[in-house]
């Protein structure tokens, strides 16, 4: 898509879009056809023209608005008019404080529109001096899965393909291979002979994930979470065939959430509604993490399996995990760095 | 010295106070990562549970207290004189403590841990007497490995977050004090992962 100019002294009224001189019928105007047209009267080049048909959104707006039947609903007409706006907005990361305001604006009136819930949503940055860590005890976990429960309801993830960010496996004791584990285990548990393991997004501190997106849609904030902007992702699944560990996921449908379920605490990188064709994955619950708050998966815990926190911060839980437990990590050998630790008792 | 002059200087000394002033009323620098609040009585305010600092045990923390949540607290309602605890089947026939089913210690009595003289406290391996909030001393004497581990931070449960005073469970939050092991469980419902030629 690339840039697009915000405010270029575009008129605030709907520019008519037949330009002066501009005769051949099906382009819609400012096609280039004629070196100057008008608008409301005022000369104005091929550029101008285009710059003011999609890049002042005020002036864009107001021509979408013209086109849209008196017979709308209110909110379908708002939907368009917020849609419009929402396609033409940049890269998460390039925004300024007040375009992430306004998109963030916009994506709370889409959700009240189409779902009829009102959610917050917040773009809270990363903090400084913050760097997540998360260790997961092997020897506590008894494979309840109440952790993926728990991700589920707080990331609004879809119902339709019971989508989940969260993978235990079932593992014989004494493997150490996770392709031999069972991830889909639905016997009591724990079963004898067996132990449980859990995996999610490692939110590498190397990702091989974001260094093969092809548009920049995906990278790792300075607190250490790989996010996602939903809304730049194409859907190319680079990333997912990227990522040793299996932790990236696609929508391969509208994802489904009734509505009376929807967690109304959000994040723009986080767990607000996605939609068909993009990926997502665990952000360490980025919407909590940032307010202070423990990921879903490590407060559901019944074991106090899974151990979170600031990686920079020398008394810090997961430090002393660090310190004093036998550590390691999943395939240490292609150097991904991941920021998740399992240990035993 | 000329008018102009004068005036520079009385504007130099302006801006010093100025600045000197501002300076002064900066605010507080912010707080280091992890103590976002460093009060113990705010901190637990926050966090919305009773808790007290941990004693006994060398650490900087507080542990959520136990006398509040358990609900036939205080004993002493109902056990005024020093009493002999024996087995529940045979001397207490009544409903009060039936629910209780004491596997835990495997080698010992209800004297290991309950003090008969006051039924509302416990007591160490010594007779030193400690209350229902300190009750990880009691447990930390034969589970030393599982205490620094939770006084670490490797074992239990943190409550409130990440961030700010940590202020953890009590070992009998989370582990039956007579059953402590957990359960086998049915778990909660796996992937659905659609058949292809390779198991993911």
């Amino acid at each position: 898509m690339g840039w697009v100019r915000k405010d270029s002294g575009a008129p605030t009224q709907a520019p008519t879009l037949a330009a002066e001189g501009c005769n051949s019928g099906g382009c819609g105007g400012g096609c280039g056809c004629e070196s100057t047209g008008t608008v409301l009267d005022k000369p104005v080049g091929r550029r101008g023209a285009l710059s003011m048909l999609f890049g002042g959104s005020a002036a864009a707006t107001q021509a979408v608005a013209a086109q849209a039947s008196v017979v709308d609903e209110e909110d379908d007409k708002d939907r368009k008019l917020l849609e419009w706006e929402e396609y033409f907005k940049g890269n998460f990361r390039l925004m300024t404080d007040q375009e992430k305001a306004d998109t963030i604006d916009r994506l709370v009136n889409l959700t009240r529109i189409k779902t009829g819930r009102h959610v917050s949503m917040r773009g809270t940055p990363a903090q400084e001096g913050v760097l997540y860590g998360y260790a997961f005890n092997i020897s506590k976990c008894e494979g309840y899965r109440q952790c993926v429960e728990a991700c589920i309801k707080e990331n609004n993830l879809d119902r339709d393909s019971a989508m989940q960010y969260i993978r235990i496996f079932e593992m014989k004791n004494g493997e150490m291979d996770l392709e031999e584990g069972d991830t889909e285990f639905h016997h009591q548990v724990p079963a004898e002979g067996h132990f449980y393991i859990g995996t999610q997004c490692f939110q590498c501190a190397d990702p091989p994930c974001t260094k093969v997106c092809p548009v920049g849609a995906t990278w790792q904030e300075p607190d250490g979470i790989t996010v996602v902007d939903y809304d730049w992702c194409i859907g190319c699944r680079y990333c997912q065939a990227a990522c040793p560990y299996w932790a990236r996921r696609f929508n391969w449908s509208e994802p489904v959430v009734p509505a009376d379920q929807i967690n109304p605490n959000q994040h723009y990188l986080g767990n607000r509604m996605r939609q068909k064709g993009v990926m997502e994955k665990c952000t360490f619950c980025v919407q909590r993490s940032r307010e202070g708050q423990l990921p879903a998966c490590a407060e559901a815990c019944p074991t106090g399996a899974r151990i979170f926190g600031n990686l920079l911060d020398p008394d810090s839980e997961i430090r002393y995990v660090l310190a004093n437990k036998k550590v390691f990590r999943l395939k240490e050998d292609l150097g991904t760095e991941p920021k998740f630790w399992y240990f035993m008792d | 010295m000329g008018r102009r002059h004068r005036q520079q200087i009385w504007l130099a000394w302006a801006l010093c106070l100025t600045s000197w002033v501002a300076c002064g009323q900066g605010g507080d620098a912010p707080p280091p990562p992890g103590s976002l609040q460093t009060d113990p009585q705010q901190m637990r305010a926050l966090v919305g549970v009773e808790a007290s600092p941990v004693v006994g045990i060398a650490g900087d923390f507080d542990v959520q207290q136990r006398q509040h949540q358990i609900g036939q607290f205080p004993c002493a309602r109902c056990h005024e004189q020093p009493q002999e605890l024996t087995s529940l089947s045979e001397a207490n026939p009544r409903w009060a403590h039936a629910n209780i089913r004491a596997i835990h210690p495997a080698r010992g009595s209800c004297n290991t841990c309950h003090n008969y003289d006051d039924l509302q406290t416990l007591r160490l391996q010594d007779g030193t007497t400690v209350d229902v909030n300190q009750v990880y001393q009691l447990c930390s004497q034969c589970h030393f490995e599982q205490a620094q581990d939770w006084a670490g931070g490797a074992h239990g449960k943190r409550l409130g977050g990440w961030r700010g005073r940590r202020v953890i469970m009590n070992c009998t939050d989370c582990h039956d004090p007579h059953a402590p092991a957990f359960g086998p469980e049915i778990p909660v419902a796996g992937p659905r992962i659609p058949r292809t030629a390779r198991r993911h």
